[in-house]
């Protein structure tokens, strides 16, 4: 009894055990084959809804786009002028859920891409709604991404309307909280977050969530904003793994010979 | 055969848990099914066996997922261990024996995460234990005595004191 909780405390306050690492490996390479016949189950029954749904979702997304694309040509012509650098452009490698973490709380997914396929640690990770997690772990068949509801999970983001930036933290239920927002700027409930793309493995514009609660009760100095975020963790099931466009170049960038 | 049987239970129940669980999920709150499993082991087989099996379930379990690698161990061995003393013991329990040592080894398990989420996150320990491990504790303790009643659910544990 002494060992075993003697051996779990090491391997926890050790950064890596890499000794135990091949094992993990195997368990996860195990478990993506293990796991696939049984999230079939879920994944058939919700299919029926789900298309309906994405069937309205489309012919709104097709109306919006026409709009957007007027908007996107003049935003790159200002820009242009302006000679501002381009955002750089990512690709969206989808990936399957292939298993949830199966401890305490919901804090991670194995996906069932790794290196071989292009993902590397760090990564964004996307749904439809909005961000996901990082890639936290990446062996070559699999990757471990660190979901939001993780409590060591946090990445600059921003207030959609007032560009006021912060930090956004798992705080300990289903929501997230955003951090070191001084009281004087502007956050109201029904805000919209961003991701604000400072750090750059994480694209700016990815919706985070909404604010549902602003307080100033427990700092005299900083606002507590809880924001729930867009992401539904308990479901789900094909995500994207943001990587960079091999194929970009940066137009205003001048190649000197 | 019988750990053979045992480690195929819990192989099961892991898969099952990293796949079809989190559907059963109330809010944010899911049962930990594999940890039902071991303390059912633990309270037929003796503490050592449960702590043993303990140990390799929760390495399994840590493989999955980003958190401390050796928290899920740590977390199953120490509630493995006190449902088989509290089994082995004779100490007078009131009530049902399973109910009353399942509870406490599925308390110990949540306190030990909640614990130690709460070190290395925005969340105190008592958001952890209010808004986590009581309801994590009450939904597992619910399939342990779900699972009790069910034929598979052999009464041979030692049931006087």
């Amino acid at each position: 009894m002494v060992a075993a909780v003697l051996l779990s405390l090491t391997m926890m306050y050790s950064s890596s055990y890499p000794a135990a690492e091949p094992f993990r490996v195997g368990i996860r390479f195990v478990l993506r084959f293990a796991a696939a016949p049984l999230m079939l189950v879920p994944r058939t029954l919700s299919l029926w809804s789900e298309n309906a749904t994405l069937r309205q979702e489309v012919i709104g997304l097709r109306m919006q786009e026409f709009e957007w694309r007027d908007a996107m040509l003049e935003n790159i012509r200002l820009r242009k002028m302006l000679d501002f650098s381009e955002n750089p452009r990512f690709d969206y490698l989808a990936c399957e859920v292939v298993a949830r973490d199966p401890s305490f709380n919901l804090s991670s997914v194995l996906l069932n891409k790794g290196s071989k396929y292009g993902v590397e640690l760090g990564r964004a990770v996307v749904t439809v709604n909005g961000l996901a997690g990082v890639i936290h772990e990446v062996d070559p068949y699999n990757s471990i991404v660190q979901l939001a509801l993780d409590r060591q999970f946090a990445t600059s983001v921003r207030v959609e309307r007032s560009r006021v930036d912060g930090i956004i933290r798992w705080r300990g239920t289903d929501h997230l909280l955003l951090d070191d927002v001084p009281k004087n700027l502007d956050v109201v409930v029904g805000d919209r977050i961003v991701t604000s793309g400072l750090g750059g493995m994480i694209p700016e514009g990815i919706p985070v969530g909404v604010v549902e609660e602003v307080g100033s009760e427990h700092s005299d100095i900083f606002l507590t904003v809880s924001v729930r975020p867009f992401v539904q963790f308990s479901r789900l099931e094909e995500v994207f793994v943001l990587t960079p466009d091999s194929t970009y170049i940066d137009s205003t960038v001048e190649v000197s010979e | 055969m019988k750990a053979l049987t045992y480690i195929i239970v819990v192989v099961i129940s892991l898969i099952v848990q990293a796949t079809l669980v989190p559907y059963m999920a109330i809010y944010w709150f899911r049962p930990d099914i594999p940890l039902v499993f071991l303390l059912h082991w633990s309270a037929r087989r003796g503490p050592m066996e449960g702590v043993t099996a303990g140990f390799l379930a929760g390495f399994i379990i840590d493989a999955v997922g980003s958190g401390f690698v050796g928290l899920s161990s740590l977390a199953y061995v120490l509630a493995a261990f006190v449902v088989g003393k509290m089994f082995y013991s004779d100490i007078p329990i009131p009530f049902n024996r399973w109910a009353i040592t399942s509870l406490a080894g599925i308390l110990v398990y949540s306190f030990v995460f909640a614990y130690f989420y709460s070190l290395h996150s925005m969340a105190s320990i008592g958001v952890m234990l209010v808004q986590h491990a009581l309801l994590i504790t009450l939904y597992t303790w619910g399939i342990a005595m779900v699972w009790a009643m069910t034929p598979l659910f052999e009464r041979r544990v030692r049931v006087t004191i």
